[in-house]
């Protein structure tokens, strides 16, 4: 389901970033914030804030949003104040989507027992960061312009549909993604869960409906071969 | 100024200006002084292999025939050996020629006569100050075998074992520990002289006269009252009369005391010095490093990116003044030393060459004003290396820059700009960093073309990446410092190019193995 509004808790510089990043995506962009200052100071700063406790019963929440469009991100200061908010979520709302930041390592899988659909580690991610820019300067360059489109090259999930001609081939069978000018990275089978299989890898994985390709490439050459995957059928 | 005046000081000025003469006495002070100087090991190892074929073949030669040549060989080439030894370190001492300008010089500014014999005095004392020094009476002594026909002088080869002290470092710190309590150890030997005089003396006096005892003489007394003062107690010679076992009463209390003396003093040395030895020989290893990341800073973020580097096999050193943080990153097995990062005497004392050693420095700590001072006193030493920092406050990043970071990482910058991903593509996204994290098994790796692959391919196409079932993402082409996506088969690859390969790390492996051999 495509999530249409975003709620972030926290008013900080983590929460600030985050709702600077993600406006552009989504209908309404709310920051949840405890305390009267932050409050004053978001709402002069052009963010929509909103005042919470963590007593909190959420019931603004469930009459404001609809549920399976809302995404929600916990980005308090506080990782403990995180846990319980999360916690406290997901036992209002079962389904909503909660993506998490733990800035500590060891709060990572506490955060997942509490209900976040996704933790962000914060000290993982910029450790990952520094080493990959110090290894692997090129790659880091490389996957930094794919995935926040610094240039014209993107990465685009594919999904299949029943109608599509590639279904029930094995990707080492499709060869002419590279006249498109595409490289497939990989491909989510959902019946096999939510893990991935890397091409390289997983040559003899059979596509059925509903996987998803990951697709690498400029914008045009995977406007094609989206066009020529669903083409080929008929 | 006379003939001899003006001829002695051309010599001097044309050794001072002349490169080659200073390139070999530099060459010979860094193979006999300079402990950092890669090849002294092995001048150390060679003299020492020498020291102990000298002794073998005096320990041999008492019982059995030895080989007319090994004598040859241990009385002259290892004499000889040991005197150039001796004088080459006599040369590299002082600079002669530097004393007779700078005298020159000073009588020529304050106008009178050159004192070409106030000169040659300066210069000559120097050599003697060499001279009396204890390594160097060792080392003139372990030059004595050469004189063989002296039969006594054949035991200074025993000099020769003590010259091991200049070739082994744990020597040379085990005196040096010694000589940090030269006070205490020459009170405690002049203790012990008294004792051992007065002991001597008494004991003579009481048993000499008596024809049973064994204490006959002066030097028996002496005898007897070292061996018993240090415990030992032969009983070769005791006292019999009830005066003399009295003196031994109190001399044996006394040997009691100078052994826990002694031995107290030696241990304190090494408690006091032991924190300056460990860091010496951390120093000496990290040194060694042909290349190493220097990190400023050991919080939890210096821990994480340690811990990855570590395992990518990369060495690492940190710098950091909290003892807590280098306790703890000496116990995750990395080299640590106690030192201020901002601090340039800090990088003296770790003497190692930031520009060819160190591939990057990271300037982790926990406060923006910390790291850029780190930066500037990196910068200020060279202007090369490449420099990270992290950033912890949106409004320091112009100063990071302006102290010349060249990587600056803002972690809420990099949650952000995650969560854009995640809310957009959020499959693509979790691809995208499995792939990074090379939690699946499956890497992208960047491979350099050398030239050596570049005889065996030169196209895209001959690559041939599908039979090891790998991806070629991408050439980077260094000269037109531009990345080419998914190239076609027919584009050339030139030495210098990085190619993105995803794939099995094994199988990555072998592909680059491949691409070396010379016959594919």
């Amino acid at each position: 389901m495509i999530k249409r509004d975003a709620i972030i808790f926290g008013y900080n510089e983590y929460a600030r970033q985050i709702a600077r990043n993600i406006e552009g995506q989504f209908r309404s962009v709310r920051l949840y914030t405890q305390s009267e200052a932050d409050l004053k100071s978001g709402t002069d700063r052009g963010f929509d804030m909103a005042l919470f406790d963590l007593g909190d019963e959420w019931d603004d929440i469930a009459r404001d949003y609809a549920l399976d469009e809302l995404l929600i991100f916990c980005a308090l200061e506080d990782d403990a104040e995180n846990i319980f908010v999360t916690i406290s979520l997901r036992a209002a709302f079962s389904d909503v989507t909660i993506v998490s930041l733990a800035k500590n390592q060891e709060n990572v899988n506490k955060l997942k027992i509490a209900g976040a659909n996704k933790v962000m580690a914060v000290l993982q991610t910029t450790a990952n960061v520094i080493t990959e820019i110090l290894e692997k300067p090129i790659v880091t360059e490389l996957m930094h312009d794919i995935l926040y489109e610094k240039s014209k090259l993107e990465i685009a999930q594919i999904p299949i549909e029943a109608e599509y001609s590639i279904v029930g081939q094995s990707l080492h069978d499709i060869t002419w993604h590279d006249e498109y000018g595409v490289i497939i990275l990989a491909v989510v089978d959902r019946e096999l869960g939510t893990s991935f299989i890397f091409t390289s890898k997983g040559h003899s994985h059979r596509l059925d409906p509903g996987d998803l390709l990951i697709v690498i490439g400029y914008d045009h050459d995977i406007q094609t071969f989206k066009e020529a995957i669903r083409g080929e059928h008929g | 100024m006379n003939l001899l005046s003006r001829r002695i000081i051309d010599v001097a000025y044309a050794l001072q200006a002349s490169g080659q003469y200073r390139s070999v006495k530099h060459f010979f002070h860094n193979l006999l002084e300079n402990n950092d100087y890669p090849y002294k090991r092995y001048f150390d190892y060679a003299m020492m292999a020498l020291i102990f074929s000298s002794v073998f073949i005096l320990i041999r030669e008492v019982k059995f025939h030895v080989d007319d040549g090994l004598l040859f060989f241990n009385n002259f080439i290892v004499s000889i050996i040991f005197l150039c030894e001796y004088l080459l370190r006599m040369w590299v001492y002082s600079d002669n020629s530097r004393i007779l300008i700078e005298q020159y010089e000073k009588d020529l500014f304050l106008q009178r006569d050159f004192q070409l014999g106030l000169a040659l005095a300066k210069a000559l004392k120097k050599k003697f100050d060499y001279m009396r020094s204890v390594p160097a009476v060792i080392d003139l002594l372990a030059i004595m075998p050469f004189f063989h026909e002296l039969r006594l002088l054949r035991i200074f080869i025993l000099f020769r074992v003590f010259k091991l002290f200049r070739y082994t470092q744990s020597l040379q710190n085990f005196t040096s520990v010694l000589s940090s309590k030269k006070f205490e150890l020459l009170t405690l030997l002049i203790f012990v002289a008294i004792i051992i005089f007065v002991s001597a003396v008494l004991i003579y006096v009481m048993e000499a006269h008596n024809p049973d005892s064994p204490i006959n003489t002066l030097f028996d007394a002496f005898y007897w009252a070292l061996v018993t003062i240090s415990t030992v107690g032969y009983g070769d010679v005791v006292p019999i009369s009830e005066a003399g076992r009295s003196v031994a009463m109190v001399i044996i209390v006394s040997g009691i005391a100078v052994i826990s003396f002694s031995t107290s003093i030696v241990v304190s040395a090494f408690t006091e010095k032991l924190d300056e030895i460990k860091e010496q020989k951390l120093l000496e290893y990290v040194r060694k490093y042909k290349q190493c990341y220097l990190i400023c800073g050991y919080g939890e973020l210096g821990q994480q990116v340690a811990s990855k580097l570590r395992r990518k096999g990369r060495h690492i050193v940190v710098l950091d003044e909290n003892a807590e943080h280098v306790k703890r990153a000496e116990e995750h097995g990395l080299k640590a030393l106690p030192y201020d990062p901002t601090s340039l005497e800090s990088y003296r004392r770790l003497g190692i060459d930031i520009s060819s050693h160190v591939m990057a420095v990271l300037c982790l700590r926990e406060s923006d004003v910390q790291n850029v001072y780190t930066a500037l006193t990196i910068r200020s030493m060279n202007k090369e290396v490449k420099l990270l920092s992290v950033l912890i406050e949106q409004q320091n990043r112009k100063k990071l820059q302006l102290a010349g970071v060249d990587e600056i990482v803002y972690t809420q910058e990099l949650v952000g700009m995650s969560a854009k991903e995640f809310s957009g593509k959020p499959v693509a996204f979790e691809a995208i960093h499995a792939l990074r994290s090379e939690e699946t098994g499956v890497h992208i790796e960047e491979i350099v073309i050398d030239e050596r692959m570049i005889r065996t391919v030169s196209t895209v196409g001959e690559l041939c990446v599908e039979r090891y079932r790998l991806i070629l993402m991408g050439i980077y082409k260094k000269d037109l410092e531009q990345f080419w996506f998914n190239p076609i088969a027919s584009t050339l690859l030139e030495a210098g190019d990085i190619m993105l390969i995803v794939g099995e790390k094994s199988l990555i492996a072998e592909f680059s193995l491949s691409l070396r051999r010379s016959h594919r």
